[in-house]
This record gives C-alpha cells, sequence and structure tokens, in this order.
C-alpha cells in the first residue's frame, strides 16, 4: 500500500486546500475581525457580558440545547437498542424510519412540522375532533416547536453512537448478570446502561453542540421574542449590520463548539463513536 | 470457601426447535452429585443449546430440568443460583476485578465484610489475589478466564455451567487451565457441565462424556469407553483419529474392499448382519509394526507415503490395497527403515477393529 500511494499525504491535499481556503481562512477571518473594533480589541465581548439580554439568550440557547439533548436520550435510548438486537430486516426498517427524515430537506420538514403543530394543524383538530383539550395546544412559534424541530432532526445523531456502541458490547455480560443473580431490571442499571453509557455522552456532546448553533428550526418554529444565539448573529449581521459584534458572538459559539469537542473526544470517545481511533 | 457437595441434575427429554431446526432432539441425562459431565460436539450439535436450557437462557419446547429434587424448568436464570462461565468470559468492563467478582455477592445483599472476605478466597483459589484492583481490560485472556471462573464459584452454586470455556486460549494456556479447573471442581465438589468440541479437552477432564450431533445425545460413558467402545462410526470418528475400512460383514468379520480381490478381516466387535454393507474402524495406534505383527489376525502390505514427527510419536500413512491406512506408533524403538516409499507390513488384532453399518453418519 505505501508503495502505490507514496506515503499517501498528496491524496488528502485537495481537501486540505479546499478547506484551508473556504473555512479556515475565514473563519480565522471571522475571529480576527470580532477583535479588530477601532473602540478597542475587546468591546464587542465587554458588551456581550455587560448586556442582559445577550446573556439571556446564550443562557436560552444553553438551555434548549441540553432539553434537546435530554428528549434526544430519552428517544433514541429504546430505539438503538432495538435497532441493534433487531433481525436484519428490523433494523433496516428502523435505519430507514431513522435516516429518512434525515435526508429530507431541512426547510420541508420545518414547514412540515408548521403544518401539523400550528393552532388549526392535524394535531391539534385531532386532539379537539376527539374532546381532549377544548382550545388549541400552543406547539409552535415557542420554546415547544424548538424543541419537537430540534428533538426530530438530532435523533440520528443521538442513536447511531449509542447503537454503535451496544453493537460492539457483548450481549453475554447481560445473560452473565442474569446468572450471577441480577433480575432484568438490575442487569440493566448496573451492567448494560453503565457499559452503553459512553455512547450516550458521546451523542450527547455531538447533539448539544450542534443545537447550539442551530439556526433554520429556532427561526421557523420559534417565537420571535425568544431568539437562539444562531438568530442573534444572523440579526446583527443582517438587520443591524454590527459584523463585529455578530463576529464576536460566532467566536464564542466556536469556542463553546471546540470546547465540547474536545471534551467529547478526551472523556467519552468520541473519536472512536467516527472510527477515526 | 467451604467444600461443599454439589447438586444432582436431571435433564428429561429436553426438547427444542428453532424454526424447521431441532436444535435439542428428546436429550435426557442424569448428571450425579459432584460429577464432571462434558457435552462434546461440532458446533450445531445442540450442546450449546442445552446448556443455555439448564442455565435458563433459552425454554425448551417440552422437557424438565431439575437441580437435586427442585424442578427449574420455568424458573428465570437470576433465581437458578447456577454458576455459569461463558466461552467470552462475559465479564464486566467497567468494573475491576474485586467488583466483578462481588457482583453475585452484592446481588444477594451479602454484608460488606463478608464479601470482602469471600472474593479474597475466591481470588486465591484462582492465584489472581495480586490482580484484585486490576481494570478487566488489563488482564490477559487467561486471567480473565479466571476471574469469570471465581465469579461464577464466588456465591457457592451447586452447579457449574462451562460454555467452551477455554476455546480463545492458546493450547499451553489451555492445558495448564484444564488441570487447574479440574482441581478447583474436585476441591468444591460443584458438578459440572461442561460444553466443548474439543475432543481431547472432553477426555482429559471428563468423568463422563456426551456426544452430541444434530441435537441428539449419541453415546454416553466415560471417557475410556466412549473411546474403547464407540457405539457408532461416527463416534469412533468424531472422538480420536480411526481409520475407515470398507467391504460386507461376514461371519467372522469383515470382507474389505480392494482393487481386486475383497480381503478377509477378522474384528471382535461387530453389530452388523453378515453380508450388509459394513466399515471396520481400527484406531491408529493399535495398529502394528513389522516383526510386532506377527501372529494377528490381519495383516496388510504397503507403502509409506507420508512420515509426520509428532515428538513422542511418529504418525505414518500408508498405502495399501483397502486404501490409505494412518499409524501412530512411538518414536523410540522404530528402526530407522520407515520412510516414504519403504514397504511395511502391519497388523492389527480381531479385538482391535470394530464393525458398524456403512450408511451410518459421518463417514
Amino acid at each position: 500500500m505505501r508503495n502505490l500511494t507514496g506515503g499517501g499525504a498528496w491524496l488528502v491535499l485537495p481537501a486540505v486546500l479546499l478547506l484551508a481556503a473556504f473555512f479556515l481562512w475565514p473563519v480565522g477571518e471571522l475571529v480576527a475581525r470580532s477583535f479588530r473594533d477601532p473602540a478597542g480589541a475587546w468591546v464587542h465581548y465587554q458588551r456581550i457580558w455587560e448586556v442582559p439580554a445577550y446573556l439571556r439568550i446564550l443562557n436560552r440557547t444553553l438551555v434548549i440545547s441540553a432539553m434537546t439533548t435530554v428528549i434526544c436520550v430519552v428517544l433514541a435510548y429504546p430505539l438503538a437498542y432495538r435497532l441493534v438486537t433487531a433481525s436484519p430486516m428490523g433494523r433496516a426498517v428502523i435505519l430507514v424510519c431513522v435516516l429518512i427524515p434525515f435526508w429530507t430537506n431541512l426547510l420541508v420538514r420545518s414547514y412540515g412540522w408548521i403544518i401539523m403543530l400550528n393552532p388549526q394543524g392535524v394535531i391539534n383538530s385531532a386532539l379537539m375532533g376527539l374532546g381532549l383539550i377544548d382550545e388549541p395546544l400552543r406547539l409552535v412559534y415557542n420554546t415547544t416547536g424548538v424543541l419537537i424541530g430540534m428533538s426530530q432532526i438530532m435523533l440520528p445523531f443521538m442513536i447511531l453512537p449509542i447503537a454503535a456502541v451496544m453493537a460492539r458490547l457483548d450481549p453475554k455480560v447481560t445473560h452473565a448478570a442474569r446468572s450471577l443473580g441480577a433480575t432484568p431490571v438490575q442487569a440493566f442499571f448496573k451492567v448494560y446502561l453503565p457499559l452503553t453509557m459512553p455512547g450516550v455522552m458521546a451523542g450527547s456532546v455531538l447533539v448539544f453542540t450542534i443545537s447550539l448553533g442551530f439556526f433554520v428550526i429556532p427561526a421557523l418554529l420559534g417565537g420571535s421574542r425568544e431568539i437562539l444565539l444562531a438568530q442573534l448573529i444572523e440579526f446583527n449581521i443582517n438587520q443591524v449590520l454590527n459584523w463585529g459584534l455578530a463576529a464576536a458572538l460566532s467566536t464564542v459559539l466556536l469556542i463553546a463548539t471546540l470546547g465540547l469537542y474536545w471534551i467529547g473526544d478526551r472523556w467519552f470517545g468520541l473519536g472512536r463513536i467516527w472510527g477515526l481511533k | 470457601m467451604t467444600a461443599r457437595a454439589g447438586a444432582a441434575i436431571r435433564i428429561e427429554r429436553l426438547n427444542k426447535i428453532y424454526g424447521d431446526l431441532k436444535a435439542v432432539d428428546d436429550v435426557s441425562l442424569d448428571i450425579a452429585a459432584g460429577e464432571f459431565l462434558t457435552l462434546l460436539g461440532s458446533s450445531g450439535s445442540g450442546k450449546t443449546t442445552t446448556l443455555m436450557i439448564v442455565a435458563g437462557f433459552a425454554l425448551p419446547d417440552s422437557g424438565n430440568v431439575w437441580i437435586g429434587d427442585r424442578p427449574i424448568t420455568q424458573l428465570p436464570p437470576e433465581r437458578r443460583g447456577l454458576g455459569v462461565v461463558f466461552q467470552s468470559y462475559a465479564l464486566f468492563p467497567h468494573l475491576d476485578v474485586k467488583e466483578n467478582i462481588a457482583f453475585p455477592l452484592r446481588m444477594r445483599r451479602v454484608q460488606a465484610a463478608e464479601i470482602e472476605r469471600k472474593v479474597a478466597r475466591v481470588l486465591e483459589l484462582v492465584e489472581l489475589g495480586a490482580f484484585r484492583d486490576r481494570r478487566i481490560g488489563q488482564l490477559s485472556g487467561g486471567q480473565q478466564q479466571r476471574v469469570a471462573l471465581a465469579r461464577a464459584l464466588v456465591f457457592e452454586p451447586p452447579v457449574l455451567l462451562m460454555d467452551e470455556p477455554l476455546g480463545a486460549l492458546d493450547r499451553k494456556l489451555r492445558e495448564q487451565l484444564q488441570v487447574e479447573i479440574k482441581r478447583i471442581q474436585r476441591d468444591l465438589g460443584v458438578t459440572v457441565i461442561y460444553v466443548t468440541h474439543d475432543q481431547e479437552e472432553a477426555l482429559s477432564m471428563s468423568d463422563r462424556i456426551a456426544i452430541m450431533a444434530e441435537g441428539r445425545i449419541l453415546q454416553t460413558g466415560t471417557p475410556d469407553e466412549v473411546y474403547e467402545a464407540p457405539h457408532s462410526a461416527y463416534v469412533a470418528d468424531f472422538l480420536g483419529e480411526s481409520n475407515f475400512i470398507r467391504g460386507q460383514a461376514s461371519e467372522t468379520g469383515l470382507l474389505a474392499r480392494t482393487d481386486g480381490d475383497p480381503r478377509c478381516m477378522a474384528a471382535a466387535r461387530a453389530t452388523v448382519a453378515a453380508g450388509a454393507e459394513a466399515v471396520g474402524i481400527v484406531r491408529p495406534e493399535a495398529i502394528r509394526l513389522e516383526a510386532d505383527t506377527r501372529g494377528l489376525p490381519n495383516q496388510i502390505t504397503g507403502e509409506i507415503e507420508l512420515r509426520e514427527f509428532l515428538g513422542a510419536d511418529l504418525r505414518l500413512s500408508v498405502l495399501t490395497p483397502v486404501g490409505a491406512l494412518t499409524v501412530r506408533t512411538p518414536r523410540l524403538g522404530q528402526h530407522a527403515g520407515l520412510l516414504p516409499g519403504a514397504r511395511v507390513t502391519l497388523g492389527w488384532s480381531a479385538e482391535d477393529m470394530a464393525l458398524f453399518p456403512a450408511d451410518k453418519g459421518g463417514t
């Protein structure tokens, strides 16, 4: 192999050039711009720190991302278990159900949710038709809508790392636990859950970091008053043209993301989930 | 650990069907307290399924299992109280050695001091005292096997079930652990059902062997019995090496087929009616060479085709009129002429040739 590729360095050259020209350089430029204000290098960061509205938005972004993560864990864990224990046919069905939405355009899905969730939408009509509720539930244009949309989109990012860990686990460990006197519930909490926790942590780091910077779903399904960080950045770029502040906010997001990814890689083997190590 | 007697196991007419495959077909066994019984068979013979039914991980379609006088067929595995050692060990990698071993005691809510004491004793028993705080990932295969054994024994089960426990280890370690498992089993008096496909392992460790094929038990007996007096050509073939000589049964033995006229051979044990197609089976070590053949009823000459050096023994493949015969003979005391191309005379007694119907399995 070595002789065939001559060491192989040139194989990655196109990708490296592309990445450098269209990703690393612009991101570097963005970070640099956040410090380039005539009034002082840290002026934007100072503003972020001092204006309560910005901190509120940062805080809300963290909370919504955390809630999305928790919802995804709860939904994904049993699904991942079914996925790895199913017959090949069942596995294909589950994978398709998980991945088809994943392949569907984000906007299409978001408008789909609006159709489903709005006050005259399918869900509210059905619930009112059944007499379960008297007036429509507020399911969209608020935090509920954002959580529903984000959880659905993030689900595959949670399922796949968890399923990868479950698939690698020796299925005999739960048998062993049972033979040693553990009830099914004990075997789950004492053995299966701890051993699949790395998958949960890896998926959580992934979902949380992607959620932090999510724009489309909060913009379409969220309320206009409860905006998240990505919307704030967009607002500063397109509406008020304060690129310096937008750059500073982006840098905060970038550092948070890199920091979380580092934690995920260092302690929860995120790199292993992708097959990199 | 206190030496305490194992329990008898009674397996009665077990059946288990997967799809259209009879995984276990009318299997019955009576295992005495403290006995070491091996289920021996190739993969797909039903030995592991039988073990899993006893362990409680598979429900039989019909039949029953008793431990002592307690019926356990319907009990979930955690209420059977049997020690199980899996081929993959199935240790808990998130726990260290001592916590792996303490697991069954914690499940039984044993007091902390008592756990400490029992874990220490069983670690001593498997000679892993120095490893109590190690992570599972830091152990070699052999050490992991011992931890699995310790974990299955620490709660003093009356019965230990072992599913190919040494399958993943290299030969030397396997032999060493065979001796050790045997010693521990004898010291504790625990009843063992041991599953393996390795006939040497079965022969060296077992009090009794049950040979399985296609879900059925073909023969049960002590290692000597099943080796010396196989009930079928399949068993003879499966256990150790055998030479198969084809022909027709006669009143006194076998009319062995050759290129020319059939040769008359004497056989002692025959389960075939005269005139029927039959196969005569001779163990390679039962065949004598040259001068040693004097006076033997069955004699044949052939040409040495292959000579294999096995250390203590030589194995020769000799082309004879009745086919290629394998001969295993002690290396010492043999003359140097046993080389490929040389002609030798082979001979064996009537007692060393058993006749079986030719149409029955494995040949």
